[in-house]
């Protein structure tokens, strides 16, 4: 009889970080490659985030992605955030403003070959072809969001990280774009972790959900079947959270 | 003719070369300051206000006490490689790099310090080495703060005279800058070079002011 290895883990990390009177202790093993980490603001999520993306040095603690250790305090490995093979799009973006759309996108191609090739199809992906002369003051918050996202996929990251990818949008647009953003990230070929306050990006993008709660995260789980569904009964998403939680 | 162009050529020069030297010394420690929190750095900051408030006769008087000959760094220059800066054209730009220093520092440290975070963050994630960074994201939008202390620095080197006065000394032929050389015509009494050099010295700094300008309407915003 064969035995079949357990798969592993998308991520595993073990955590922790002092910050003045904050302290942050999260403990994560998640399967799923769509995973939101769900929590109001203050609870660690973006530091978690920044943490994994190498911006931020833990105290100490253990992170890996499939597999591959990132950070391990104890056997004294730190990979630097130019080797992580992490991308993030940041919560305000963080295009380079004196930069045009086209080398924005082109930023971490380096000098690949066929770079300018890469740039106008991903371009075409996000259906920003249109405005690859332009600048990012130019752009709508919708374009920088898929400008911020192409930009960050042509570095081939292994794992995608999202911090609050919807909040700096007018809330207007906000559904549509969330809906547009989902179907646009589902397609992809590689793991995501989003980081949220809001319950419907939870709806719209988790496969499983973590909920961090004043610095601290017991792990994650796959969101139920029945919360995925659109459209969905009303608010009974953030009851299930704050309840898990 | 000759008391006329050479201290324009030396002050050009001498401010030339000062500017460059001071740039590439004063970046990365506004840089440093710009990025870092580390202890004693509020009272370094101050300290390199100083050159703004003294009289340039002071800093002339430190900068012996350092280069002169039997000065701390001096009597070694002097012995290892038989350098000294010391009444020569190379201390005229040490007096220039030290009163125009704080205008650079405080210049760059200014524009460097707007520079967010979160772009040289991103960077990072996009696989650009800190150098590649600093090159491509923080140098590029800190340019036109650092580029109006450049030419401040650059206008400050051209009308340095007291402590230049003191390191160097004021040789006709040798270290005698457009300042400088104001001053031996007019206490020598030759006002008609007194009158072309003081012309000349102003049609520099208008023009050195007019190029600032242009500078700063053609950058990028």
């Amino acid at each position: 009889m064969a035995l079949t290895a357990p798969p592993t883990p998308v991520l595993e990390l073990s955590l922790t970080k002092r910050l003045g009177a904050f302290s942050l202790d999260v403990t994560l093993t998640a399967h799923s490659r769509r995973l939101v980490i769900w929590g109001h603001s203050g609870a660690g999520k973006s530091l978690t985030l920044r943490m994994i993306a190498g911006l931020a040095q833990p105290d100490a603690g253990r992170l890996a992605v499939e597999g591959r250790v990132l950070h391990d305090s104890q056997a004294q490995v730190s990979l630097s955030p130019q080797t992580r093979g992490v991308g993030l799009v940041f919560q305000d973006f963080a295009l380079f403003p004196h930069y045009t759309v086209a080398q924005n996108l082109a930023f971490g191609l380096g000098r690949a070959p066929e770079a300018a090739e890469k740039v106008k199809a991903m371009a075409r992906r996000m259906e920003v072809e249109r405005l690859l002369n332009q600048r990012p003051a130019q752009l709508s918050g919708g374009q920088r969001q898929r400008v911020a996202l192409g930009r960050a996929l042509l570095a081939q990251p292994r794992l995608l990280l999202l911090d609050e990818p919807f909040s700096s949008l007018d809330s207007g647009l906000r559904a549509r774009l969330r809906q547009e953003f989902a179907d646009m990230v589902k397609g992809l070929d590689l793991p995501i972790i989003l980081v949220t306050h809001d319950p419907e990006d939870v709806r719209a993008l988790a496969q499983g959900v973590a909920i961090f709660r004043q610095g601290r995260c017991q792990g994650a789980s796959p969101l139920p079947r029945a919360l995925r569904l659109s459209p969905p009964p009303p608010d009974d998403l953030l009851p299930y959270l704050e309840q898990a939680s | 003719m000759d008391e006329v162009l050479f201290p324009l050529r030396l002050s050009l020069q001498v401010s030339l070369v000062a500017t460059l030297l001071l740039t590439a010394l004063t970046l990365p420690l506004a840089l440093v300051f710009a990025r870092r929190r580390f202890p004693g750095r509020g009272l370094l900051e101050v300290v390199f206000s100083l050159p703004l408030v003294l009289p340039p006769t002071v800093l002339g008087y430190y900068l012996v006490v350092v280069f002169g000959q039997r000065g701390i760094l001096g009597g070694w220059l002097q012995q290892a490689l038989g350098w000294t800066p010391m009444f020569n054209w190379w201390g005229a730009v040490l007096a220039s790099m030290v009163v125009a220093f704080p205008l650079l520092f405080h210049s760059a440290l200014a524009a460097l310090s707007t520079v967010d975070r979160n772009l040289e963050q991103a960077a990072y994630t996009l696989g650009a080495s800190p150098w590649r960074t600093f090159w491509r994201v923080t140098l590029p939008l800190a340019q036109r703060g650092i580029m109006a202390g450049v030419v401040l620095a650059f206008a400050r080197a051209l009308g340095e005279f007291g402590a230049t006065l003191m390191i160097a000394g004021n040789i006709p032929g040798r270290t005698n800058t457009m300042p400088l050389a104001i001053y031996g015509a007019f206490m020598g009494g030759d006002l008609t070079q007194a009158h072309w050099l003081v012309l000349i010295q102003t049609l520099i700094a208008l023009l050195v002011l007019l190029v600032a300008r242009r500078g700063q309407g053609r950058s990028w915003r």
